[in-house]
């Protein structure tokens, strides 16, 4: 053990001297180490979000939603003032006729939205987003409330006058009090709030600011009709759509990857207009996790060239330093070291580099990229133990580099390296 | 009283192109306490003759014994362990290692011998008095003078206790004065009991001696006993 310390305070001795030097030639290494490191908190990250979006979507659901088709050009020119009536969007036919022939079909719910103004007594007259939406919404979204209930089978039969809002609105408009109980005005109608939805997940097509408020879809239909009446620059527009958003929730990821195309096909039969979108999380985050991949295997391609072009440095300078200290391996053989004193000399020197470099590239790669979450549009994600790979390999690095001058070192003729000048 | 040296026809030849014989059946005995000179002129072999005596190097054919073992079949390894615990070396330029201190080149032996790190300390430093250095062990050979470098040396070679202080030309890159300080250490340390082969081609440094050889052409020309060794030597 003291043998060993002793060696390592020989090798630290030695890179002190040329202190530039062993510095110039460890930056090599932390920078390798240190895009190594970088490139697997990305990696993390990157699949944690693509984990977390499909947790939040539901890897076996298959997402519909009606949207508006192009404008056909040969109606009359210009917008013309007065009623239009847009009737467009996924029908109740389809759903039967989906939920009838695809298979694996295991459960769906239904969106109607619309756009109203809501009115309570601390925050009054905004526009939200009314979600007429079945019970098995939440269930289906995995959608977490944190206080109350969401709407039950009982509150869309009866038609309930009740309603679901998200925390933010809850936080808005009531501030401290308990918003359960309370009663919002949607288009001067009551509604009572049952629950408090904690949080909107992304990619639903709604997000907070759209404030969303969700009532039992019966309710929707019974009160506010399914035409939906938009005023809009002094122009009424009228939708009629059937069905805002189709959620389907299938037996697993195979029955939705084959589920799409029979989806699209009937959709294709149905409609001769393309005016609804099909979205497969599965799909979206599976095509998302090999363009990912392809970026992480370019990075680390590059990390691990940058590693080499370190290792081919320490390798170069030991080379030199052997050379120049040849007569150094000669007096010390001459007065007892022996060929594995030698290695273990030079090897520990490159090791030194390296253990060092990586030491001082995994400090970087740790405090590095939290700093880099805005350049890249995902939360790169450092742990300990994800740093010691790179670490263990810049040692590695040290030892392979190191190995072959320090062999060359040791086969030296003591004879000749005595009399080298 | 067995011999500290005892070469027993002796060959070194090198396989240059055409083999060379630098050393020729060369029979030496060399009793404990004996102070050698090795004379000769360039060729003759006194180079060769030295490795091999500093067990850098094996004879092609021929017998080594140091202190009673025959090391002329030794493997590089033990060859090394013999280096650092039965001899040590003093050369012409000093050999002193630059980017360390004057204590931690006279501990390199002691260092390859697995002396621990503490005892190096106190061991070193004792040798630095010794040659009048005590008050210099933390300073680099670059700031010191040739005479005082040679110092440290003679303290290194010293610090296993070998049985034979080899020396080559250890006088030849210092003035005649200081050249003779030096000699006076070698004297020094003769009379209190080493043994010591000293190369040289200045036969007023080999005066020093108590026996000088001649090599001529691989073969030992002339062994001429200056002084009888006292028996106390032995």
């Amino acid at each position: 053990m003291g043998k060993l310390l002793d060696v390592i305070l020989l090798a630290m001795h030695s890179l002190s001297v040329h202190l530039v030097r062993s510095g110039l030639t460890m930056l090599g290494i932390v920078f390798g180490v240190c895009s190594v490191s970088v490139m697997l908190a990305i990696q993390t990250g990157a699949s944690k979000e693509a984990q977390e979006k499909l947790s939040v979507l539901g890897s076996n659901n298959v997402i519909m939603n009606s949207i508006e088709p192009a404008r056909e050009t040969s109606g009359g020119g210009g917008p013309r003032r007065g009623v239009r009536l847009k009737r467009f969007g996924i029908k109740h036919a389809d759903i039967k006729c989906i939920v009838d022939n695809v298979p694996g079909v295991e459960d769906y719910a239904t969106v109607n939205k619309v756009k109203l103004r809501y009115y309570c007594v601390s925050d009054r007259k905004r526009y939200s987003l009314v979600m007429g939406v079945t019970p098995n919404y939440q269930d289906i979204l995995n959608l977490r409330i944190s206080q109350g209930r969401f709407i039950s089978a009982a509150d869309m039969l009866h038609m309930q006058p009740y309603c679901v809002i998200t925390e933010t609105l809850a936080r808005k408009a009531f501030r401290c009090e308990n918003p359960v109980g309370q009663t919002i005005r949607l288009k001067g109608q009551p509604f009572d709030i049952i629950g408090v939805m904690d949080y909107i997940p992304s990619k639903l097509g709604i997000s907070e600011e759209d404030i969303p408020i969700f009532i039992p879809k019966s309710t929707k239909v019974g009160k506010f009709g399914e035409i939906n009446v938009n005023w809009y620059d002094g122009n009424m527009t009228s939708e009629d759509i059937q069905v805002d958003q189709l959620i389907l929730r299938m037996e697993d990821e195979s029955a939705v990857l084959k589920a799409a195309p029979v989806i699209s096909s009937i959709m294709e039969k149905n409609h001769d207009r393309l005016e609804y979108a099909i979205m497969i999380p599965l799909k979206l985050i599976q095509a998302k996790a090999a363009q990912q991949k392809k970026w992480d295997m370019m990075f680390l391609v590059i990390a691990s060239i940058s590693l080499i072009v370190g290792g081919i440095g320490i390798m170069n300078i030991m080379l030199a330093s052997v050379t120049e200290r040849t007569r150094e391996i000669g007096v010390r053989r001459a007065l007892g070291a022996k060929k594995g004193d030698i290695v273990i000399q030079f090897l520990f020197e490159a090791m030194t580099m390296t253990t060092i470099g990586g030491l001082i590239g995994v400090i970087i790669g740790y405090f590095l990229p939290p700093m880099l979450k805005d350049t890249f549009d995902i939360t790169p994600i450092v742990s300990v133990p994800m740093l010691i790979g790179p670490f263990l390999m810049a040692v590695a690095v040290g030892i392979i580099s190191g190995l072959y001058p320090a062999k060359r070192a040791a086969a030296l003729d003591p004879i000749e390296a005595l009399r080298h000048e | 009283m067995e011999p500290v040296i005892n070469l027993e026809s002796v060959t070194k030849t090198y396989h240059v192109g055409v083999g060379v014989t630098a050393l020729d059946g060369v029979d030496l005995v060399v009793p404990d306490g004996q102070y050698v000179a090795i004379m000769g002129s360039s060729g003759s072999g006194k180079s060769t003759m030295l490795n091999l005596l500093g067990c850098l190097d094996r004879p092609s054919a021929g017998k080594y014994y140091l202190g009673g073992d025959d090391v002329s079949t030794f493997s590089d390894n033990r060859l090394s362990e013999i280096r650092n615990t039965r001899l040590g070396f003093v050369f012409q330029s000093f050999n002193l290692i630059s980017w360390m201190t004057v204590t931690q080149n006279i501990e390199i032996p002691l260092f390859y011998k697995g002396v621990s790190r503490s005892q190096r300390r106190r061991k070193s430093a004792e040798l630095g008095d010794m040659v009048g250095l005590g008050d210099r062990l933390d300073h680099r050979p670059s700031q010191l003078s040739g005479g005082q470098m040679q110092r440290v040396a003679i303290a290194r070679a010293l610090s296993n206790d070998p049985m034979v202080l080899l020396a080559d030309e250890p006088t030849g890159n210092l003035d005649t004065h200081t050249g003779e300080e030096i000699m006076e250490v070698f004297t020094d340390l003769n009379a209190r009991g080493r043994t010591i082969l000293m190369v040289t081609h200045e036969s007023h440094i080999a005066a020093h001696a108590d026996r000088v050889i001649t090599l001529k052409d691989g073969h030992i020309e002339s062994d001429i006993m200056d002084y009888n060794v006292d028996e106390h030597h032995g």
